[in-house]
């Protein structure tokens, strides 16, 4: 993650005095300084993002664990949790069947008509998710106050 | 509300994607028939809406965020014709543009996630799945304790 922060461009013309170029050079210095330190802000929400995210999805984790069909168990230990940082972009994923193993994790989620014994059910992700999508946005924003310490 | 699982079948079948028991075919090319909230055995051509809840609805306002499930199924071995059907139901579906359906306003469509494949069935016949989300700001019932926006 990059940030540079400008603020309009200064113009100094041959004709100002000494004085007033002072004063320019002290501003920019200002700025370069504010620029730092939301620089190094930036960089410490990058650090603390993994964190952050996961906190707040493993609730939803694990609701859907509970939603999640075992007959065999092989669905139930095909979930996962991570959060993964591609350049720029920290993206976490939840999910079960990576890589189609076990085969039938999508047919398992889409097939609403096969009846499942409570509280396992079809659709175990997605109704997770559902349920939970408001309170996972409220865990984001309360994991940024504590990490940060800003209310 | 009206059943919003009827009113995705208006608006599928007035897009011509299938046809509705009892109903006219808008067009005669027409061989995918749709029912709701299940998906029956016969004909292999089928197109079925389900409903798998939704998120939370809004307690003081009238608004609604359903979710459904759309199964097509094609013919045997009809993998070409199925998947130009599940993406004619994506396209006809997907963007809906705010309008009045059946005395509600739907405010829009979106889809989670884009078309599953689900394979093939006992008899050969191969099975799509598509999942959206409705925002629906239902009429005022004389039950209601929300507010309408």
């Amino acid at each position: 993650m990059t940030f540079r922060a400008r603020v309009g461009v200064s113009r100094i013309s041959k004709n100002l005095n000494p004085a007033q170029a002072g004063y320019t050079r002290s501003v920019r210095n200002a700025m370069l300084e504010v620029e730092r330190n939301l620089s190094l802000f930036l960089i410490d929400l990058k650090k603390v993002t993994p964190e952050i995210l996961i906190d707040s999805l493993t609730p939803t984790f694990k609701k859907s664990l509970v939603y999640v069909p075992k007959k065999t168990l092989a669905l139930m230990h095909s979930g996962y949790l991570e959060v993964r940082e591609r350049g720029t972009v920290i993206q976490a994923e939840l999910g079960y069947g990576r890589g189609g193993i076990p085969h039938y994790a999508v047919y398992v989620h889409e097939a609403t008509w096969i009846p499942h014994q409570a509280p396992t059910r079809s659709k175990y992700l997605q109704a997770a998710i559902e349920e939970d999508i408001d309170a996972i946005a409220k865990r984001v924003v309360k994991g940024y106050q504590k990490k940060t310490g800003m209310k | 509300m009206s059943d919003y699982s009827v009113g995705i079948k208006d608006i599928l079948y007035a897009a011509d994607i299938g046809n509705y028991a009892g109903s006219a075919p808008v067009s005669p090319a027409t061989v995918f028939e749709i029912h709701i909230s299940r998906l029956p055995a016969e004909p292999n051509t089928a197109i079925a809406i389900l409903e798998t809840g939704g998120k939370e609805p809004n307690p003081k306002w009238l608004v609604d965020y359903p979710s459904i499930q759309i199964i097509v199924r094609g013919a045997p071995n009809g993998y070409a014709a199925g998947k130009q059907k599940a993406t004619d139901v994506k396209d006809a579906l997907l963007g809906f543009t705010s309008a009045d359906v059946n005395g509600d306003r739907w405010t829009c469509i979106n889809m989670l996630g884009d078309i599953n494949n689900l394979g093939y069935d006992s008899n050969n016949c191969p099975m799509w799945s598509l999942n959206f989300s409705l925002v629906i700001c239902p009429a005022a019932s004389s039950l209601t304790n929300r507010q309408p926006l």
